[in-house]
């Protein structure tokens, strides 16, 4: 992994497109400004992998599960 | 365009059905097409067309929760070129755990009809759970 030394304020460029800049330092966070196209999805890392293993878990859903939801709604 | 699936069997769906996923769903982020397969109210299927096995079960929210509201931000207005609010379709996935049947409401899908143009987002609030219960339990 590429490791660079910013200060406060300060940007990196990834590519044509991709701006990260420094926003903030706290004593135990930074503050991030992120400036990316729409097809990059930017998300926090734990949100990302939270819904990747909830479409996961969906994908596994049985029709027969429902069976009591669908008959209830469609009494 | 024939697809073939593992639930419904050989479908025959029209370009006009084919909703493509931009940045596909997460953890599935390589398949990028699918089609919506009505099934009973209020339920559908969303189902890949790239890969046989892979089907969500999806709902509209409106419908579940009538205080559902989102507010779409202008970047999604705009990586879907959705230019009214007519042309948006919400889904979100359901799911069950400890038989509690669920809808993902802080990730909901969002279709833009006329370019079947679609995304899944990560709403930004916090209150908006990743598991609503939908229902008392299911079997």
């Amino acid at each position: 992994m590429l490791v660079l030394t910013r200060k406060q304020g300060q940007l990196i460029n990834i590519g044509e497109d991709i701006k990260i800049k420094i926003v903030e330092i706290g004593q135990n966070f930074v503050r991030i400004g992120i400036d990316a196209p729409r097809e990059m999805p930017v998300y926090r890392e734990e949100l990302y992998e939270k819904l990747k293993q909830l479409n996961t878990e969906a994908s596994k859903l049985d029709i027969d599960k429902l069976k009591d939801f669908l008959e209830i709604k469609n009494k | 365009m024939k697809i073939e699936t593992s639930r419904f069997g050989e479908l025959d769906i029209s370009e006009d059905k084919i909703l493509e996923f931009l940045t596909g769903i997460p953890g599935f982020s390589n398949l990028k097409k699918f089609t919506v397969l009505e099934y009973k109210d209020p339920v559908s299927w969303l189902q890949s067309m790239e890969n046989p096995e892979l089907a969500f079960i999806i709902s509209n929210p409106f419908n579940l929760f009538s205080n559902y509201s989102i507010k779409l931000g202008d970047d999604v207005l705009k990586f879907l070129d959705i230019q009214d609010d007519s042309e948006v379709l919400i889904f979100v996935l359901l799911s069950v755990s400890d038989n509690i049947l669920t809808a993902n409401l802080r990730a909901p899908l969002i279709i833009n009809t006329r370019t079947r143009k679609a995304t899944q987002l990560i709403v930004d609030d916090e209150r908006l759970p990743f598991k609503t219960p939908v229902s008392t339990a299911v079997k």
